[in-house]
């Protein structure tokens, strides 16, 4: 919990995102609200989840987004995809690595973080880092997914 | 003759350019990138690490003169029986064997512009990003040059911005080790690249800076920053971003351009852009030797009875690198798929497998470990010996791997790589050597098969 609010004071110090601070202290508060008039004393977890939390925009990652993300965490960080995409010619505006990151921090973390903006500017799509990521990371795809614009 | 090589590091790339050479008919099944393009700079076939635990020993522990490089590969070809060392020197000698490969390996770079320094008459001192020492014998061209023997003045290159590479620590670590190995007596600073505005943002994304730095536009406006860091007698060591094509010359341009010295520090992986030049060089050797590289996984391969018929491949990978699923046939099959980050190895339902043959895995102590789990061969112990990190197949003679009754479970098939176990390379600082040696040494074995 601690570590959750840690988590979005940093998000709000280095994106200045308003949003994600309102919505940190509104699910807080809601949280113990919640539970003080106990709405979520049974059921399953996740439906009680989804309940209590859909109208703050929280969701479940869809099971292809689950495994995109999922997919992501077997990133080994060995920058190859950055070295293929500047080879190739490539001029995305974020490094191929930090998309796929940002990804698997997604399976973590199930909100969807206000990203910095570049992400949604995608690159070319021409798949070079994919040729050489030795994890099998269909990193095209993690780039569309973060650059889709969000509901 | 056609054979099959499964991986395409440096002993998969080794294998296939011997057996094209020798005018097999050679096809590549590549899945990824694997260890190789993950390497750091050096070939390194017994270097040593002075200052840290583990591995050989730097001096004769009776005079306390510097090992010679040979001297040490000797060494580790004779502390253990089962190292791949000692199967590949058991007729010839090391001397022979590494001169030999090293040409070759040579050679096949040489047209890509990647050459290999050094010999194993002599340990050459390189520095690495954190500021580390390492014996080196073997190295590439970018961090080859840099042996701080010759230097009279040693001069750390801060680039502003690159990430992963602090450089006050550096210079901290590395004036603390080289006075503990007595190179102390060389003077050692920091100079600063000014990066022009231009360049100041792609520093932050270290491959993007090296491209910029093999085109005529960025060594233009670098000119007078890079000129400014030469002096007499001094050594420039740059983080290891000196241009991602290694036919740019673009180290040479730097040491041309400052007047002086000037080489790559030893990398680390996802700073380092040497793995990849090299992974790169290796393709291209490949591409003009003639052999065909198909982008994918081996899913079974086919057995009638002690000889290997053939492999079939998997689904493609993404679809920008199809591969053809058919079958492909074969005479020999050269097995140089890694260990853990190549997947030679993988761990199946708790248990450590092979996942292509199913051959039995032993231990660095030779146990079998094919039941056991990754984490029962760790030990708690940060600097001694894990067996896992020695885990692979055995071999004969030959380099065929061994079946679980210990005898060559086929005629036609050859292990080389990470994939042979009872070494462990981060351990006996064997580097790349294991991989070039026993890929060479498999490609013959195949080629005569």
């Amino acid at each position: 919990m601690l570590r959750g609010y840690r988590g979005f004071a940093h998000e709000f110090s280095r994106t200045g995102s308003l949003r994600a601070l309102w919505m940190q202290l509104r699910t807080g508060a809601a949280h113990a609200a919640r539970r003080a008039l106990g709405r979520n004393a049974s059921g399953d977890p996740i439906g009680i989840f989804l309940r209590n939390y859909a109208g703050d925009g929280f969701r479940l990652p869809g099971a292809e987004i689950a495994a995109l993300s999922l997919s992501a965490e077997a990133c080994l960080v060995c920058g190859l995809c950055s070295a293929e995409c500047a080879r190739s010619g490539g001029t995305p505006r974020i490094d191929p690595r930090d998309a796929v990151i940002a990804a698997a921090r997604m399976a973590i973390d199930w909100v969807r973080l206000e990203l910095p903006e570049p992400i949604a500017s995608p690159c070319a799509a021409c798949r070079a880092c994919e040729t050489v990521c030795p994890a099998h990371i269909p990193i095209q795809q993690v780039q569309e997914w973060l650059a889709a614009p969000r509901s | 003759m056609k054979a099959v090589v499964v991986g395409g590091g440096l002993a998969g790339s080794s294998a296939a350019l011997e057996l094209a050479s020798r005018g097999a008919e050679v096809t590549l099944v590549c899945a990824a990138p694997g260890a190789t393009a993950l390497s750091w700079g050096t070939l390194d076939v017994a270097a040593a690490s002075p200052l840290r635990r583990g591995g050989l020993p730097l001096r004769d522990p009776a005079s306390g003169h510097p090992l010679a490089p040979i001297v040490r590969l000797h060494a580790v070809a004779a502390a253990n029986p089962a190292h791949p060392y000692a199967t590949l020197f058991r007729e010839r000698g090391p001397e022979e064997e590494v001169k030999e490969a090293v040409a070759a390996l040579d050679a096949w770079l040489a047209p890509s512009g990647l050459r290999v320094h050094g010999s194993l008459a002599q340990t050459r001192w390189l520095a690495d990003v954190h500021g580390a020492l390492r014996a080196a014998d073997l190295a590439f061209s970018g961090a080859g040059e840099g042996d701080l023997e010759g230097a009279e003045e040693i001069a750390l290159v801060d680039v502003p911005g690159l990430p992963g590479f602090e450089v006050r620590s550096a210079l901290r670590t590395l004036a603390a080790e080289m006075a503990a190995v007595g190179l102390a007596s060389r003077a050692l600073s920091i100079v600063r690249l000014a990066l022009p505005e231009a360049l100041r943002d792609d520093a932050a994304q270290p491959a993007r800076f090296a491209r910029n730095l093999d085109a005529d536009a960025a060594r233009g406006a670098l000119q007078d920053a890079v000129a400014a860091l030469g002096a007499e007698g001094r050594l420039l060591l740059v983080p290891p971003v000196l241009g991602l094509d290694p036919a740019a010359g673009t180290r040479a341009w730097f040491e041309a351009t400052a007047g002086c010295r000037a080489a790559e520090l030893v990398g680390a992986p996802a700073l380092s852009l040497a793995g990849f030049r090299l992974d790169r060089a290796l393709g291209a050797a490949l591409s003009r030797a003639g052999v065909e590289r198909i982008a994918g996984r081996v899913e079974r391969v086919e057995i009638e009875g002690v000889r290997v018929r053939g492999v079939q491949l998997a689904e493609p990978g993404p679809p920008s690198r199809p591969a053809d699923t058919a079958m492909l046939p074969c005479d020999a099959l050269v097995l140089a798929t890694g260990r853990f980050v190549g997947g030679g190895i993988v761990e199946r339902g708790g248990q450590l497998v092979e996942p292509l043959l199913g051959l039995p895995l032993h231990d660095l102590a030779g146990r079998r470990v094919d039941s056991l789990a990754a984490n029962q061969l760790v030990r708690g112990d940060y600097e001694g010996e894990q067996p896992l990190f020695g885990t692979g197949v055995r071999t004969d003679m030959r380099l065929r791997p061994l079946g679980p009754d210990g005898l060559p479970r086929f005629a036609n098939c050859f292990a080389a790589g990470d994939l042979l176990g009872s070494f462990d390379p981060a351990r006996d600082r064997t580097g790349l050597g294991v991989a070039l040696l026993s890929g060479r040494r498999a490609g013959i074995e195949a080629a005569a098969c």
